[in-house]
């Protein structure tokens, strides 16, 4: 029996993509415009920073499953194509709910994903962090470079400004919210595995 | 500039390697296929007001496609007359001129140089009019779906559209309006190929149950039957077909094997639930199930050589950058007169085969170019299905899905566009 945190659930109804989302994810990025607070309490900062250094390092030791257990059942995980648009009428490069992310999750683990293959090298870098303790959680924006290496094929680098919503529940810290806003969303990408 | 030996290169149920690795070739390409065919620029409904303007490309060639104070088109070559400087570096925006920011000289959104600074410098006999901004000479709005050509004898918009007219009307046609809105960005993609990689993939319904086996399982883990594309599994066991149209049009239908809604048959959707819910709550469950049939892909591909690709519920546009470079761009689409979830829920449709499908045909495209620098192995095979023509294939409108007599047409249409510097022989 593998550990729970390697078994995506099976899919379920995507009820909480509704306008009042769409409203809150928008908000997001206004919030991320403001400074944040003068001395968030260290500790909490100490917590965060693990946090994300322990999101980066699953997803560039490949345990995706585990990764995608780290956010909320009722998660968004969004790379906008123009983070001026509201992405309600706007197309994003992704804009993924738990349904769809656990989708993404399970087909780049197939065998069959043939732009997995030689599997990609990620190796995700943070740094930038700026922290707004809400009820029961933080919102955290971050600088991040993701190095994505396929040996024999490419290499590209993502740089982005990255916003998480986080939220501490009884199983721990969970992902509501992470954007991704590279800093080249309107150019052409090579499609990125993970970010 | 040396001359090819097309009838060699172009064979019936072969083509050569050469076509796409030659940057020759590619160099003609770009005047003989992207310049005289009809090449798509743009949608009027990014450009709806008076003095709006995009930029967007014609080949390699920049151009400034804009709506003048009167609400006329224009595709103006973004190339200042003087020394050539790009005139526009916003991606799109509202103008009524040009300037050029290297030494001033101003342009009209019509094309008309209008100030040239210190202008006595140029001495008394200097003529303006002969300045004004190169463009391309013809351009044509079928529906919102704007085209250029640099060819002054290729015949109207709509016979280029021949055929695939019917196919696109009926695209356009989901809106309650009759009209579609391109104003709600793009995914965009690139990858190390030859553009034509693209044109022999987009019909093909032969590599779908082996190029997309990642979605497919995952379609097939997660999901009930019924969902996603499971009729091609065995695609010419199905009721779906492909049809090929002069001048190099193709169409994959779908349709015919996706049962009875649209909406059924795509892969679940982020909000896909809520809206649905939403829009039974406003309109009755009758009327709402009717709309959402909107929202998914029309189960077509329909592809209008040389860049305009209609797939899923979106607008696909093959941009040439090299001989083994090419930009993919996915324009989302809204139906004008839909009900708003309907809307909503076409961008997240919008987002799903960019990122669970096409990353895989990209990764094929990839691999075709880099086994394509084989010299000793010099043709790509086409055949398939041409076996039970006898010679007559090409008559036959209506095609097997794997058939491969889709790129066989295209190249029909690319071979006679090669050989006579620009034009179609047919009518
Ligand atoms: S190059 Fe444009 S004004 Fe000189
Ligand atoms: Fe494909």
């Amino acid at each position: 029996m593998p550990a729970r945190d390697t078994v995506l659930a099976p899919p379920s109804a995507s009820t909480y993509v509704n306008d009042a989302l769409y409203a809150r994810v928008m908000e997001e990025l206004r919030w991320a415009a403001e400074a944040p607070p003068a001395n968030a309490a260290a500790t909490l900062r100490r917590t965060i920073e693990g946090f994300l250094h322990y999101e980066a390092r699953l997803l560039d030791q490949g345990q995706f499953e585990a990764w995608a257990n780290l956010f909320a059942p009722e998660c968004i995980y969004w790379a906008p194509a123009n983070p001026a648009a509201d992405v309600r009428n706007n197309v994003a490069i992704f804009f993924d709910d738990r349904r769809r992310l656990d989708d993404r999750v399970t087909r780049l683990l197939s065998s069959y994903a043939h732009n997995q293959a030689p599997r990609p090298r990620l190796r995700h870098l943070i740094s930038n962090i700026e922290i707004w303790p809400i009820e029961n959680g933080a919102r955290v924006l971050s600088s991040q470079i993701v190095h994505q290496h396929r040996s024999g094929r490419h290499s590209v680098v993502y740089v982005s400004g990255v916003g998480h919503t986080l939220r501490k529940t009884d199983e721990g810290w969970r992902i509501e919210l992470k954007r991704i806003t590279l800093v080249n969303f309107d150019e052409a990408l090579e499609p990125p595995t993970l970010l | 500039m040396t001359e090819y030996a097309w009838d060699h290169l172009i064979q019936e149920g072969r083509v050569h390697r050469s076509l796409y690795t030659d940057e020759g070739v590619f160099a003609l390409e770009m005047t003989r296929v992207f310049g005289h065919v009809w090449t798509y620029l743009g949608h009027e409904t990014e450009i709806p007001n008076p003095n709006d303007f995009k930029l967007t490309k014609l080949g390699l060639r920049p151009v400034i496609l804009t709506r003048d104070a009167k609400g006329e088109l224009h595709a103006l070559f973004n190339r200042c007359m003087h020394r050539g400087v790009t005139i526009c570096a916003e991606h799109a925006g509202n103008a009524k001129r040009f300037v050029c920011p290297y030494h001033g000289w101003a342009y009209g959104n019509t094309g008309k140089l209008i100030g040239v600074p210190h202008s006595e410098g140029y001495g008394e006999a200097f003529e303006m009019g002969a300045f004004d901004l190169k463009r391309v000479p013809r351009v044509a709005s079928y529906r919102g779906f704007v085209f250029g050509t640099l060819s002054e004898t290729m015949p109207s918009i709509e016979d280029h559209l021949g055929g695939a007219r019917a196919a696109l009307d009926a695209f356009i046609d989901r809106a309650p309006v009759g009209q579609l809105i391109v104003r709600a960005g793009a995914y965009r993609g690139a990858f190390n190929g030859n553009w034509k990689l693209v044109w022999d993939n987009a019909a093909d319904g032969y590599h779908v149950q082996f190029a997309h086996k990642s979605l497919v399982d995952m379609t097939n883990k997660r999901y009930a039957q019924g969902r996603g594309a499971d009729y091609m599994a065995s695609p010419d066991n199905s009721p779906i077909y492909a049809e090929v149209f002069e001048r190099g049009h193709t169409f994959l239908h779908h349709r015919p094997g996706m049962g009875p809604s649209l909406w059924e048959r795509a892969r679940p959707t982020p909000g896909g639930e809520a809206y649905a819910a939403q829009l039974a709550d406003r309109r009755g469950d009758a009327e709402a199930r009717a709309a959402l049939e909107g929202a998914p892909g029309f189960g077509m591909n329909l592809n209008i050589f040389p860049n305009l690709l209609i797939i899923a519920n979106q607008i696909q546009v093959v941009e040439p950058l090299a001989v083994n470079r090419t930009q993919l761009t996915w324009y989302a689409t809204h139906l004008a007169g839909a009900e708003p979830e309907v809307n909503v829920l076409r961008m997240r449709i919008a987002e799903d085969f960019p990122n669970f499908g096409e990353v895989d045909d990209m990764e094929m495209f990839e691999r075709c170019q880099e086994g394509l620098a084989v010299p000793e192995a010099e043709w790509v095979d086409c055949s398939r299905g041409l076996y039970a023509a006898n010679g007559a294939d090409d008559a036959a409108r209506k095609v097997r899905p794997t058939d491969e007599a889709t790129m066989r047409n295209y190249f029909r249409a690319y071979k006679m566009l090669m050989q006579s510097g620009g034009a179609y022989a047919c009518s």
